[in-house]
């Protein structure tokens, strides 16, 4: 017997089995609508309670480039533009006159303090976190990790910390906004980076960015030495590619890929996807109205939790099969020994 | 028990002995996902494969590499070394080294990140190379009347009790449905015990064996 190997299943496939088993293939009962809505939710539910999609970014350290200074200007973009970050000053001076202000940004294309042309190049402390990031699990800069550090301890220890530029040794996301983090100290050296030919579409010629020996003349790359394929729609394939020297990099927890469609496919496998099944379930018959069946909907509520708990389980397995070596697997718990004299240490006398 | 007489026992049991109320496909739908289950509660299914080590790349999706159903990695072994990699953790890494990921030889542990994700302490040198993974696996559904689950037949019922419970969930019978859901529960619970303990099991050539 070997392996399986089963296709990704759909909205419309896993509403179908939602709606099949629960009896009402008609959606007399259950809309459509609600059906995919119990699913979305548990897809999401599951990302963020397992941690189960696990991603690699980039907050770069470079001079910050600003282009717009709404959001809403993005669409009106034209084909070929490169979209830069949103800027609201171009001097640091500036920041104490404006709220809530990004920046500072004094130019508006890298070309411009690549080739000398920026006197004062400016780096933001500040970088927005991806917006389907969960949670950071570890953070690295040229390699090293750092660590999170709370804001109310790092203002004792270096009050200067949103001023003064430096090597970037920890980051804190506790005030400057839910999905900001700022890294400490500001970046003072610019990243490595990758020149590449052209600005529109996708990477065709990975010469600009490696040496290595090119396999095949068709298509696209699909893989490239240390780049790692980032995003949920990025299969086997670098969209950007990055160096980590010098550079701040994320690996996080993140939703999973933005599902609405009949056809949008779920980005874990099958295996995975039941638990979804269960939710959903446990969801519709617990909502009052004709169908509930508060009995059954308990019982896939414990399978949904089951299922949750196997996938924690397996998150853990590998760390708890470290055996054959000293301080392998079990971690030792209880008091501390308690202290005392050497064995040979003379006994008081009276 | 094969695929056929699994079939023939469920309808046995629905007092259906023909295909009426319920299809023969329904009926192969339930048995399937009873054995897509039991393999996913107890993890017997396990294989081996051999993986090819690519140059620079610390990081190596499971999910592409051997089919969406792989479920959890057990052992692996460097064939070009000849030794067993260790399990591990990333922060076992960062205490070891401060830049870790800039070493590139032959791998000597690895770590999950994610559920998907196998990392590679150190990371390999070059396009050359391979490692042998045991893992574990959901098993390919049953479409043949002799195709048989590999674990042992004692458990074989655990699949047609899955099967009535979820027909009968299905058909709205919350208390039969959760009464063979029990059944079942059983028949996982003895399996996954069967599957953690063989070796432990195993009371030979052992003091007080």
């Amino acid at each position: 017997m070997e392996w399986g190997n089963s296709v990704a299943k759909t909205l419309e496939n896993l509403r179908d089995e939602i709606c099949r088993r629960l009896g009402d293939s008609t959606h007399a009962v259950w809309t459509v609508d609600e059906i995919d809505a119990y699913a979305i939710d548990g897809y999401n539910r599951m990302a963020e309670l397992t941690h189960c999609f696990w991603d690699i970014g980039y907050l770069e350290n470079l001079p910050y480039s600003g282009d717009h200074t709404c959001a809403w200007e993005i669409d009106y973009l034209s084909a070929g533009d490169i979209y830069q970050g949103e800027f609201k000053y171009t001097e640091s001076w500036e920041i104490d006159y404006i709220n809530n202000a990004l920046g500072p940004a004094n130019h508006v294309a890298p070309w411009e303090w690549q080739n000398s042309y920026v006197t004062h190049q400016y780096f933001m402390a500040t970088a927005k976190l991806p917006t389907d990031c969960y949670q950071i699990e570890r953070a690295t800069q040229d390699y090293q990790e750092v660590d999170p550090i709370p804001s109310a301890r790092l203002e004792k220890l270096d009050s200067r910390y949103e001023l003064d530029s430096g090597l970037v040794s920890g980051y804190l996301m506790d005030k400057d906004g839910i999905r900001t983090l700022r890294k400490y100290k500001i970046p003072s050296s610019v990243c490595g980076y990758y020149t590449v030919d052209g600005t529109f579409g996708i990477m065709r010629d990975p010469s600009d960015i490696t040496s290595e020996d090119i396999y095949g003349q068709w298509g696209i790359p699909r893989r490239i030495p240390d780049q790692h394929p980032c995003g949920p729609y990025s299969f086997g394939l670098p969209r950007r590619v990055f160096k980590d020297d010098d550079n701040f990099r994320i690996e996080f927890f993140r939703r999973g890929r933005s599902v609405s469609g009949d056809y949008d496919e779920f980005e874990m496998p099958d295996a995975y996807c039941k638990h979804i099944r269960f939710y959903g379930m446990w969801k519709a018959l617990l909502r009052e109205g004709p169908g509930q069946d508060l009995e059954l909907a308990k019982h896939y509520e414990s399978r949904w939790v089951i299922g949750l708990g196997r996938i924690g389980n397996r998150k853990i397995d590998v760390k708890s099969n470290r055996v054959g070596r000293m301080g392998g697997s079990v971690s030792k718990s209880g008091r501390p020994p308690r202290p005392s004299l050497p064995w040979n240490y003379g006994r008081m006398s009276r | 028990m094969n695929f056929g007489e699994m079939k023939a026992e469920v309808r046995t049991r629905l007092n259906e002995l023909t295909a009426n109320y319920w299809s023969d496909q329904d009926i192969e739908d339930a048995l399937n996902e009873g054995l897509d289950e039991i393999s996913d509660a107890t993890e017997w299914f396990e294989r081996m494969t051999t993986i090819t080590f690519w140059s620079g790349r610390t990081y190596l999706d499971a999910r592409s590499t051997l089919s969406d159903t792989f479920l959890a990695p057990k052992r692996c072994i460097n064939n070009q070394t000849g030794k067993w990699m260790e399990p591990s953790h990333v922060r076992n890494q960062d205490a070891r080294q401060r830049q870790w990921e800039k070493v590139s030889t032959e791998p000597e542990q690895f770590f999950m990140r994610g559920i998907w994700w196998l990392g590679f302490y150190p990371k390999p040198k070059a396009d050359s190379g391979s490692m042998r993974l045991y893992f574990s696996s959901l098993p390919a559904p049953m479409s043949l009347d002799d195709d048989e689950p590999e674990f042992p037949s004692e458990y074989h019922m655990g699949i047609v009790d899955y099967a009535l419970y979820d027909l009968m969930a299905q058909d709205a019978e919350t208390k039969k449905a959760l009464i063979f859901w029990q059944e079942y529960s059983g028949y996982e619970t003895g399996l996954k015990q069967y599957v953690q303990q063989r070796t432990t099991a195993d009371g030979v050539g052992q003091f007080r064996g």
